[in-house]
């Protein structure tokens, strides 16, 4: 089978694994079943039960438990006094220990219930993606039957209470879009009344939206299934995850130490609202239009026959050719690595641009280059880039698919496979240039032991010194981002070289005259206007 | 079309992601994120092509007996069992013959890569550290005081603080240093982004 029927077949695979991933999403989510109560004086005696605790509550899990990744976010239990209550309302609550023998239940505790009160439980399993779209849009919940009405025991502990707790006095609550939020959650704002004693926690509902969903826990997280704010806050703010729409409610309910919630209020109806800009990200916006504007502007100028574009000299750029040079000389090929990050890293967009110039000058010379690298799809896209580079040379015979191979995606399997290569086939010159981390200062020891000429360019800062220590040449930052540039000496691209120094200067002044303001005036308006708006995006 | 289909898709892509950056709506997040996993699903199917490109490197070299076959059959061999290991036994047992494999080969050599890092930086310091001119006498001093400064005996010598000293080093020359290089790379970046989006740098496609 060659090549390129596997590449076909990869691909195919990948858009049916793809399609299958967008079709087969459940419609809906599947609520746990079989909630059962049961008075905790019931339990076996030795059972591991928390001191408050009144009532077990057990379980089976939903059928979506554990199907794909994080299906399931929780599962939240509510309760109403049989007879009495039509709705259900959080309680104080504690999950108890997996029974490792039965995986597909779990069980809560019961601990602020009144002995001798009927209650009846359902349980809410939360997720944490939306079923209908591929994308997380904000949670789905699915509660179970109700359960048996139960009588709640009197707490293991004979020290507590077992009274209902007065006074507890319900919480004011508002809800509005977060600013510059993208429409899928609410800002929910409570005042929460002077903190009295006998106040667990509180909990947070939701009913409406548009699906018109009943109440029920706002949260998928377990963690937040009781909001415990701040000893003596006097606010209680969250951020709520929403479907895009209109008509959400939310209630919070206050959670005494024992006994029965007592709810606030409903909220204003509110709905999402999607922002089209985000106004903190203006400046970043303003450059990046002026160095467009600079780009077009440097390239008409030399389109109609201006002067030539001036650069300076790099020499590690120079520098390549003759190394190429050198190699050919000797008869040893030219070893580039290309960094052992991913395609996306612009340090190895940079470098793969690079090594298509490399290899038409390595085809035009007539020797030969390797290529070894560290990801598959950096493999594939070099060996292209290869090719083609062959391809302009006009030598496409003498191009060998086989010197671009992936060696390994794990860091110092690569290094030493890179090092074994440097020390069998001796290249006499070796480009590094893109991503590195660790192995840097390996691959370039073991290149100076071979006596090779060593051209090394990266923008990890942490890795510059041992490649200066190291080889003959380097390259520091945006100077590997130049060599494309520099090498083919195209009015487009220099152009958008010459845009981006200007932006540089332009960043030098800014710098200037605000280091001038923090020294000579910290706090005067415009100090606080260039921090604010000028060197901040908000994030 | 070979040329202009790769630079339509390159710029829409592009330029939806960097409009994401500006435009918080959900709705262009989606789409987006789409993409992003799309790209993971490619890298993924990468892979099968790596595999594909060790086979096709390695097994017509042990076939020949070249130089150093041995190695290459021992890489081929082991690379084919821990993948048969990882299908079977890695979701199965996971701290089975999947992980002993990678507690007895792997992490070991692992970390003995990242140990000649030591020695490796030792000759690379014992070549860079001459004081041949002025530039390289100041790097020569400045590395004495900061390895002097960041080890416990550096508090202990009486005459200078090397600790106060090593710290206004790192904490302002090389500072000063780092973030003059990272703002640079960091425009040449953006530079280098604008120009594959919008289609200037087209070496990765071949000339016209």
């Amino acid at each position: 089978m060659s090549v390129a029927q596997v590449r076909v077949i990869a691909w195919f695979s990948s858009a049916l694994v793809l399609a299958a991933g967008c079709t087969l999403e459940a419609p809906t989510l599947a609520a746990p079943t079989q909630v059962r109560a049961a008075p905790v004086t019931a339990l076996a005696q030795g059972m591991s039960v928390p001191g408050p605790a009144s009532v077990l509550i057990s379980f089976t899990k939903s059928a979506d438990d554990e199907r794909g990744i994080d299906l399931v976010k929780s599962y939240v239990p509510l309760r109403r006094r049989a007879g009495v209550d039509t709705v259900f309302a959080p309680f104080l609550f504690a999950r108890a220990d997996d029974d490792a023998a039965h995986p597909r239940t779990a069980s809560f505790y019961d601990l602020n219930a009144i002995a001798g009160e009927r209650y009846e439980y359902v349980v809410w399993a939360v997720a944490e993606r939306d079923f209908r779209t591929v994308s997380a849009s904000g949670a789905q919940a699915a509660v179970s039957a109700a359960s048996n009405v139960v009588v709640a025991s009197a707490p293991r502990d004979a020290s507590i209470d077992g009274t209902h707790e007065a006074s507890v006095v319900p919480a004011r609550l508002s809800a509005t879009p977060p600013e510059n939020d993208g429409g899928r959650a609410l800002a929910v704002s409570a005042t929460l009344p002077a903190r009295a004693s006998g106040v667990a926690g509180y909990a947070l509902m939701v009913e409406g939206g548009p699906r018109s969903s009943p109440r029920h826990p706002a949260f998928g997280d377990a963690d937040r299934a009781l909001l415990q704010p701040e000893e003596g806050a006097s606010t209680l703010e969250q951020v709520v995850s929403a479907a895009p729409g209109d008509g959400y409610r939310f209630v919070l309910y206050t959670i005494p130490v024992r006994g029965d919630a007592v709810a606030s209020a409903p909220s204003a109806t509110v709905g999402t609202a999607a922002s089209l800009l985000d106004p903190n990200k203006l400046n970043v916006g303003v450059v990046l239009a002026l160095m467009l504007a600079l780009t077009f502007a440097f390239l008409r100028r030399a389109q109609r026959g201006g002067k030539d574009i001036f650069i300076r000299r790099i020499p590690g750029v120079d520098a390549i050719e003759e190394a190429i040079g050198r190699a050919t000389e000797m008869g040893r090929p030219v070893l580039y690595v290309p960094g052992i990050d991913e395609i996306q890293n612009v340090q190895t967009i940079a470098s793969i641009l690079v090594l298509g110039r490399v290899s038409e000058l390595v085809a035009r010379y007539d020797t030969e280059i390797k290529v070894p690298c560290c990801i598959p799809l950096v493999a594939t896209v070099g060996e292209e880039v290869v090719r083609q580079g062959f391809y302009d040379a006009g030598r496409p015979d003498a191009h060998r698919p086989t010197n671009v191979q992936w060696i390994s995606s794990e860091q110092f399997a690569f290094c030493a496979a890179t090092n074994g290569i440097m020390l069998r086939d001796k290249p006499a010159t070796n480009i590094f240039l893109g991503c590195f981390f660790g192995e840097s200062l390996i691959l370039a020891e073991t290149g100076y032991v071979n006596r090779a000429i060593q051209i090394a360019g990266t923008a990890e800062i942490t890795q510059l010194p041992f490649f200066i220590a190291a080889c003959d040449y380097t390259l520091l930052g945006e100077e590997l981002f130049a060599v494309s540039a520099y090498m083919s000496r195209d009015a487009k691209l220099l152009s958008n070289l010459k845009a981006a120094d200007w932006v540089k200067a332009l960043c030098i002044a800014i710098l200037v005259v605000g280091t001038a303001l923090a020294l000579l005036a910290p706090q005067s308006a415009v100090t606080k206007a260039l921090v604010e708006h000028v060197l901040t995006t908000g994030e | 079309m070979r040329t202009t289909f790769p630079l339509l898709i390159t710029f829409v892509a592009g330029a939806l992601l960097i409009l994401e950056f500006f435009i918080p709506h959900a709705g262009l997040k989606d789409v987006v994120g789409l993409m992003r996993d799309w790209g993971a699903v490619v890298t993924a199917a990468a892979f099968v092509l790596g595999a594909v490109n060790v086979l096709q490197v390695n097994i017509p070299k042990i076939a020949r007996r070249e130089a150093d076959w041995g190695y290459k059959a021992v890489l081929v061999g082991s690379a084919i069992f821990t993948a048969i290991a990882g299908f079977y036994y890695g979701k199965v047992e996971p701290t089975g013959v999947y992980g002993w494999l990678f507690d007895t080969f792997y992490a070991p050599q692992n970390a003995t890569m990242f140990a000649l890092l030591a020695f490796f930086v030792a000759s690379a310091a014992f070549r860079a550290f001459r004081a041949r001119n002025l530039e390289a006498t100041l790097m020569l001093t400045a590395a004495i005081i900061v390895m002097i400064g960041v080890t416990p005996v550096g508090e202990k010598i009486p005459f200078l603080d090397f600790t106060a000293v090593k710290d206004w080093i790192l904490e302002y020359a090389n500072n000063g240093g780092r973030r003059a290089i990272l703002i640079g790379a960091a425009l040449g970046a953006v530079a280098t982004g604008l120009r594959v989006v919008l289609g200037l740098e087209r070496s990765h496609l071949g000339s016209d």
